[in-house]
């Protein structure tokens, strides 16, 4: 089963009604147009927007890790504007390279520990939209942060 | 005592809170079941339990690397003794920075060190950002559930506390827009604050990271966008290193809210970057508690509370719980961790009373990701209390005089049942009425005194019996003796024709659980002491055989327990609880083949203290006797309410819990409801028949004895 772990990490992530898409880097890279925000390191990709309690509409930033078993996605939020952007964007969009997939948390527990052996760091484990079920255990989304998550996974790298 | 009863009673009244907590349960079970699937969570919890033993000295060590690793990235690191000293070192931090309000998101830490108030106190305005501690704090409340804080509120009552406090008209049935109403003011205040304060679930001495975990986002916004950021957690938060981390990360979501892991897990190490700040650099501190832990890091039984990941399962599956919430069920931490905690931090005199309500059942031991036997360390300190309180001069009389000398109480019994003569119901078995009795505590039709005693049918009808090559000891404990002799005699007569020849103790004495259960340990271990005597040689026996699991269960955890300091008698009672089995555990042992009679509707009920004591349940057995004509019971190993005396100290939590299984019994359409406890016994029949069901309960003794060929 070569898929096994896309499959996993799909399944996972729409478990919690994230939106998944395989697609190309140069479909990727024109559907950047509308996103105010972008930082994609790997495609050397960046735009930046000013950020304040108002929100932006959409963020698009590179995970460096997705756990296939959970469907979450791992990104280094050290610098301040990727946190803000990454909890106030109301439509949250990561690109996952599909090289970057592991089975469980486990497998980057060195990349934890070297992150953080740093003076400083700010990692997020991000699975889906906030939510909450505080009223009467009824599922809600986008209570603080982003009502909608996607996430753009690219194949061939 | 009395305001106490009468809090119970509002919450049982209270069917808001009746609702959301029953069908809470009924969905967590099975989203948890379902998270859980394909993992080994027995292995799992052992192992988080073992690389948490911290001795007093090692979780100093991990504290001070935890520490020197977050200062050398430039945070600050305080240890606060007391709840005091942390709010006073916290408010110090607000005031330097001229904050106004302060955010704060995810730390039942400050709710046990009443933050909030101090704050207040001292002009500033802490504000919660987490949705539900938000709802209850505008309504002037306090949490009553770990996850879910506000489980008690109905979305009506909500949109009120929401519209008296925005001024604004909110439709009664609209969550989602309460939902938006509260973004829209919460997102205001991150701005605002200055200051934000988290709690952790953990932190990594290895590194000197924490984590917090949330499924609204909050603790990150909390944490991002106010310049200073304040971390209050208690000691016992420290891990090694990340591999400890993943384990609570990983079985956190899982118990909490069976899913599969929370929405955020945030990484915090350091000072990060923060625009807000003037220097461009966050200010962090990490405000370490003390509050009593660190002593019972000493003790060998309490410091197993210390490992709590804060997961609510402990709550979530706790009959009494589920009937009165956690505003009565606990005292800040809430739950079965909450009862320890309360007796921990707050002092015995806070948890005297509720420690009552704990009913025994052992769900709570049996689903703690962490591992505590939460059951066991309530049972202590139910009998430390009852040491330092006393318990009720009624019961200390019977457990102290009648119950340990058996003498005495076969003849309080033989008068009783003499006595109870004109109040026996036609069937002859049960009472029609019981006399004084307040009709809240009536819920049950209750079996008579038998009126000759197994002891003495036992001498009289099976003394002699043929000298088979398997011999057993046969322990009928008092419900058997002196209500349910039958049940005694159905075991007799089912082991005699599968061979097997039957012993009894003695003199019959009680298994010491009562006395314990209530508190006094003294009476208890002299009753325990006095049994031992009654019970043969080890060595002349197969097994030990109980009817009812609890005295099973006494038998194996506290006999051992309550000899410990007795060496002849510890290696006696040693040997007797190894050789300690059910009815059906035997008869599986010893691969008696049982048959079906005939074709008859059955279900089971398999009482607490056989799964959770004893490690077992007669459920299997039965379904391969029966085939179809076996019905499974929903929720089976759910305690049925009937505790011993708590039934009638609180028979409105009893018969709450009663009620839930007999719907559950009802729906089987089953004819025979069968069970292993004359305990459950004597309530679900009980029940049953006071509300006039027409469903016969049997104990599996009986029930073989009557319907199965050997
Ligand atoms: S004691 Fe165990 S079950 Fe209860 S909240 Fe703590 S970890 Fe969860
Ligand atoms: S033993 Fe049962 S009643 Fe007691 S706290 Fe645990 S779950 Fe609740």
């Amino acid at each position: 089963m070569p898929d096994s772990k896309l499959e996993q990490f799909i399944k996972n992530s729409q478990a919690v009604e994230n939106e998944n898409f395989c697609l190309s880097k140069n479909d990727l890279l024109k559907s950047l147009d509308e996103v105010p925000f972008v930082h994609l390191p790997s495609f050397e990709q960046y735009k930046r927007c000013e950020i304040d309690k108002n929100g932006i509409s959409t963020a698009c930033i590179e995970a460096d890790w997705g756990v296939a078993n959970s469907g979450t996605v791992i990104i280094d939020s050290s610098k301040e504007e990727i946190r803000l952007a990454s909890s106030l964007a109301e439509h949250l969009q990561v690109v996952l390279l599909k090289s970057k997939l592991v089975n469980t948390i486990f497998d980057i527990k060195d990349y934890m520990k070297n992150q953080t052996e740093k003076d400083n760091a700010y990692i997020a484990f991000i699975t889906g939209a906030s939510r909450t079920a505080d009223i009467e255990r009824i599922l809600t989304i986008g209570v603080h942060g982003p009502v909608k998550m996607t996430v753009f996974i690219i194949k061939e790298l | 005592m009395n305001s106490f009863k009468n809090k119970i009673n509002s919450k049982l009244s209270d069917e808001i809170l009746y609702n959301n907590l029953k069908n809470f349960a009924a969905s967590y079970k099975k989203s948890r079941s379902a998270a859980l699937n394909g993992l080994d969570f027995e292995n799992l919890r052992m192992e988080i339990n073992n690389k948490r033993t911290y001795s007093p000295e090692y979780l100093e060590t991990l504290f001070q690397r935890f520490k020197d690793n977050a200062e050398k990235s430039g945070a600050r690191v305080f240890r606060a003794r007391t709840g005091t000293d942390a709010c006073r070192y916290i408010t110090e931090v607000c005031k330097t920075h001229e904050t106004e309000y302060i955010v704060k998101s995810k730390s039942m830490t400050s709710e046990e060190i009443r933050l909030n108030d101090y704050l207040e106190k001292e002009n500033l305005k802490p504000v919660e950002t987490d949705l539900g501690e938000w709802i209850l704090q505008i309504a002037g409340e306090h949490p009553s559930h770990m996850v879910m804080p506000a489980i008690h509120k109905s979305r009506k009552q909500v949109a009120e506390i929401f519209s008296r406090f925005t001024g604004k008209e909110i439709d009664k049935d609209n969550i989602d827009e309460m939902v938006k109403t509260a973004r829209e003011f919460l997102r205001d205040y991150y701005f605002k604050a200055r200051v934000g304060i988290t709690g952790a679930n953990v932190a990594v001495a290895q590194t000197g990271a924490i984590a917090t975990v949330t499924n609204e986002g909050n603790a990150r916004l909390t944490s991002t966008v106010p310049p200073v950021h304040i971390v209050l957690l208690g000691y016992e938060k420290l891990v090694e290193d990340f591999d400890t981390a993943f384990d609570i990360i990983n079985l956190l979501p899982k118990s909490a809210t069976g899913q599969n892991i929370s929405t955020y897990v945030t990484w915090m190490k350091g000072c990060y970057p923060s625009a807000n700040n003037q220097t461009d650099i966050k200010e962090v501190h990490y405000v370490f508690l003390d509050n009593g832990r660190l002593a019972f890091f000493q003790h060998p039984e309490f410091r197993e509370a210390l490992k709590c990941i804060r997961c609510g399962s402990c709550a979530n599956i706790c009959p009494p719980y589920e009937m009165v919430g956690g505003h009565v069920f606990g005292h800040i931490y809430i739950g079965a961790i909450g009862l320890i905690l309360t007796a921990l931090y707050d002092g015995e005199a806070k948890a005297k009373d509720i420690l009552k309500l704990c009913i025994g059942c052992k769900a709570c031991s049996s689903i703690c990701p962490a591992g505590i036997d939460l059951q066991s360390i309530i049972s202590k300190l139910k009998v430390i209390i009852g040491e330092e309180y006393g318990i009720n001069p009624v019961k200390k009389t019977i457990y102290s005089s009648v119950i340990p000398n058996s003498g005495v109480f076969s003849t309080a019994l033989k008068t009783a049942s003499y006595f109870q003569k004109p109040l026996i119901a036609k069937d002859g078995r049960h009472l029609k009425s019981i006399p004084f009795m307040p009709k809240s505590k009536d819920f049950r039709t209750l079996p008579a005194v038998a009126s000759s005693f197994f002891t003495e049918k036992f001498k009289k009808n099976y003394k002699r019996q043929q000298d088979f090559k398997k011999k057993v000891l046969f322990y009928p404990g008092c419900a058997v003796e002196y209500f349910y002799p039958e049940m005694g005699e159905s075991l007799v007569k089912i082991l005699n024709k599968a061979g097997v020849k039957v012993d009894i103790p003695g003199k019959p004495v009680c298994c010491g659980l009562p006395a314990i259960a209530s508190g006094d340990g003294k009476d208890g271990r002299k009753t325990i002491h006095r049994n031992l005597k009654q019970m043969g040689n080890p060595a002349d026996y197969d097994s030990y055989l109980v009817l009812c699991p609890s005295c099973g269960m006494a038998v194996k955890e506290e006999f051992p327990e309550y000899t410990a300091d007795n060496p002849d008698l510890y290696k006696l009672s040693t040997e007797i609880a190894q050789k300690t089995l059910s009815l059906g555990m035997f008869l599986k042992k010893e691969n008696i083949s049982l048959k079906v009679k005939n074709g008859v509707k059955v279900t089971y009920h398999t009482p607490c203290h056989q799964a959770r004591g004893l490690g077992s349940s007669a459920s299997e057995m039965l379904k391969e006797i029966l085939g179809n004509n076996f019905v499974e019971l929903e929720d089976s190993d759910v305690c049925c309410g009937f505790g011993g005396t708590y039934s009638i100290d609180f028979a409105g939590i009893s018969s709450g819990i009663l009620n839930k299984k007999i719907e559950n019994i009802r729906k089987t359409e089953a004819e025979i409801v069968v069970t292993d406890c004359p305990g459950c016994i004597m309530q679900i029949e009980g029940g049953l028949m006071k509300t006039g069901i027409d469903i016969k309960v049997m104990h599996l003794s009986q029930f073989i004895d009557e319907y199965i060929e050997i």
